[in-house]
């Protein structure tokens, strides 16, 4: 399964993807729906059977935007996964308080540990070194507070999402 | 008739123009700049030949090297489509001298037609009708009263010398023209040293409709019915359309007339266009310019007429008689024409430049493309944003709209932002289909009509597509082995602790 939120010319969607039995579904706030992609990903115009029906859209991707034509009109998107947005949601959120679950943004590998629990941490220190697609990508604290646990281990492999530190809120200052 | 034609010219006109050629039997000439060696016009001619570096200036404008690659390749005649040098006097003048032909009006009608106020003399010998106004000093009030009342309210106060704007005042009474003049006046002498003025009718929200004429050098000139081009954006034409809404069979028949007898008195020859502003409050049409030139928005009187304009043009300036006559010319239905043009609707309409990855276009009944792009192309910031132009025609104007947004929707450029959302808007908007708008509409419509609906879509389909990228890079990683293992079976995945 994977999550997106998704920014349309200023209106927001969470959109789903599942599979089942082979068959992809998509989830929207309109409702679940089979997808049938007929087109390869590099091809510049897109052909989908969603809901039964054919979309055809244009799809340009660059740095800087990601555009669809869809029905002769251009609907700039932007496009963030869902772990990603609650990641830096939390991250934002000033003296967020209670327990918060560092998790693997990513598939990979842990490299080293750099907190233990007891442990006071500020916003924006390392965790910890995750290795994934190639490099050794550092796991930030999104916010002050305290190491409750922390499950993983050098070496350790990890799933995406997987908790790699349990934080509690931070210490009142004396 | 001509055996070789080069033209003068670049993208969707050029390719129009050889498309004439070939049906003739004339060989064509392409010629390009650096930016346009692999435009596909460069390829669809007889011959291609390097015109120079990509600024306009040094190439398309280069009259001396036209006129020697003309010579080298062996043409007999010359065709400047529209811009560049197509309405310049002296060009028509170096080919006249050059023995090449140039495809257009003689050179003293282009520059007798190019000066304004020659071409407005030219009408009133015609009788065909200009803005009214009267010159007037800024301390001539009473005068001026007398004589503005004559020509009716609003009116406008112009500086005699200059222009910009500056100057300029708006008066809707005699009370408002009697404060406006010594002011204009202050303000002319302070910008152009002149405080002469002149006093103009104000035409509000006016109507643009033009004539088509097609004239011989052996006296015979023809009108090709008019064109309504009012949906405009700073000057700039967007839209264009025949028959015009706004015109019943009388004024049809006068506006047409008018167009002939200027065409006539100027002793003008091959395709031109008269243009005219409608009062729609008086429902007066006023001259305003001879263009003498094909124009951009031809391919909506050929639909409907059935006539191709750029046979003509050639037929006409290897020296031929017009095989038509005024009432073989019949409008048939109706047609539309929308410039798909390389601009940013939702920024403003700011050019967009870049590398065009797709470039499908619509097809099906009375659907023509005159197209100056394909994907793999372009689109530099050295001419103008036309890519395509879009000319769908039908029986009447309402088939023809909803053919339109048909073919727009399945008109797919990708890569560059286009008008295609506003020609959409302009198809669903209310004013439009009641033929209700003016040469200001578009300018105050703009920005609220670009809204389809269908975001949601967008989303679920933009999702899609990162959804694909994530699992091919996730394939590809996975067939690497670099991360020895294989996170992406999930639940199964051993977890070493």
């Amino acid at each position: 399964m994977m999550e997106y939120e998704v920014n349309v010319n200023g209106q927001t969607f969470r959109v789903k993807f599942t599979e089942r039995d082979g068959q992809l579904f998509v989830t929207s706030p309109r409702g679940t729906f089979p997808v049938r992609v007929e087109t390869p990903l590099r091809s510049k115009v897109q052909r989908v059977q969603l809901n039964g029906g054919a979309a055809t859209f244009g799809y340009h991707r660059d740095k800087e935007r990601t555009v669809l034509i869809l029905d002769g009109t251009h609907y700039e998107v932007q496009v963030r996964e869902e772990e990603h947005v609650r990641f830096t949601q939390l991250a934002k959120r000033p003296g967020a308080q209670g327990k918060l679950d560092v998790k693997a943004p990513m598939p990979g590998q842990v490299v080293s540990v750099l907190v233990k629990p007891g442990d006071s941490v500020r916003k924006n220190q390392t965790l910890l070194f995750l290795h994934a697609m190639k490099l050794e990508n550092d796991i930030r604290s999104p916010r002050d507070g305290v190491v409750l646990e922390v499950p993983v281990k050098a070496s350790d492999v990890l799933e995406k999402g997987a908790v790699m530190v349990r934080l509690g809120p931070a210490q009142e200052k004396p | 008739m001509f055996k070789k034609v080069l033209i003068a010219n670049r993208a969707e006109i050029a390719h129009r123009v050889i498309r004439a050629c070939r049906k003739l039997g004339v060989a064509s000439v392409a010629v390009y700049s650096d930016a346009d060696a692999h435009l596909p016009y460069v390829s669809a001619a007889d011959e291609s030949c390097y015109l120079g570096p990509s600024p306009a200036s040094e190439s398309y404008l280069n009259m001396a090297r036209l006129i020697d690659l003309a010579r080298r390749h062996g043409a007999d005649g010359i065709h400047p489509g529209y811009g560049f040098l197509a309405e310049n006097a002296a060009f028509a003048r170096l080919c006249e001298s050059s023995g090449i032909k140039f495809i257009g009006p003689p050179s003293a009608a282009i520059e007798r037609l190019g000066d304004k106020r020659a071409a407005k003399e030219v009408a009133t010998r015609a009788s065909v009708p200009v803005v009214p106004w009267f010159p007037c000093g800024p301390g001539e009030g009473d005068a001026a009263a007398a004589k503005a009342a004559q020509i009716g309210y609003p009116v406008i106060v112009k500086p005699a010398a200059g222009g910009g704007g500056k100057g300029m005042h708006r008066a809707s009474s005699e009370a408002e023209l009697l404060a406006a003049l010594p002011r204009a006046g202050r303000e002319a002498k302070a910008s152009f040293g002149d405080d002469a003025l002149l006093v103009e009718k104000f035409l509000v929200n006016p109507r643009h409709i033009e004539v088509q004429i097609l004239a011989d050098e052996h006296g015979s000139v023809l009108h090709l019915f008019e064109r309504e081009c009012s949906l405009q954006r700073r000057q700039q034409k967007l839209l264009e359309e025949t028959p015009s809404v706004a015109l019943a069979p009388a004024q049809r028949e006068k506006i047409c007339g008018d167009a002939v007898r200027i065409a006539q008195t100027a002793g003008y020859v091959n395709a031109g266009t008269c243009e005219f502003l409608l009062d729609t409050k008086s429902g007066t049409h006023y001259f305003c310019e001879v263009n003498t030139r094909l124009q951009v928005e031809h391919p909506v009187t050929e639909m409907v007429t059935g006539i191709d304009l750029v046979e003509q043009q050639l037929r006409v300036a290897s020296g031929e008689v017009l095989s038509l006559k005024q009432s073989d010319i019949r409008q048939n239905g109706a047609a539309i024409e929308v410039r798909i043009n390389s601009e940013d609707p939702f920024a403003d309409f700011m050019p967009s430049l870049g590398y065009i990855e797709a470039f499908q276009v619509p097809e099906g009944q009375g659907v023509r493309v005159d197209a100056g792009y394909a994907a793999g192309d372009s689109v530099t910031p050295y001419y103008d944003s036309l890519l395509a132009k879009l000319i769908i025609h039908g029986k009447d104007r309402a088939e023809v709209v909803q053919r339109q947004v048909a073919a727009l929707k399945q008109f797919m450029v990708v890569g560059v932002a286009t008008t295609i959302p506003t020609h959409l808007a302009i198809m669903h908007d209310a004013s439009f289909l009641k033929g209700d708008f003016h040469i200001h509409y578009v300018e105050s419509r703009a920005k609220d009509w670009l809204k389809f609906g269908r975001e949601e879509d967008a989303a679920v389909l933009g999702a899609l597509m990162e959804y694909r990228r994530l699992l091919k890079t996730r394939e590809a990683q996975s067939r690497a082995g670099e991360l020895h293992f294989d996170p992406w079976s999930s639940s199964s995945l051993p977890r070493v602790r």
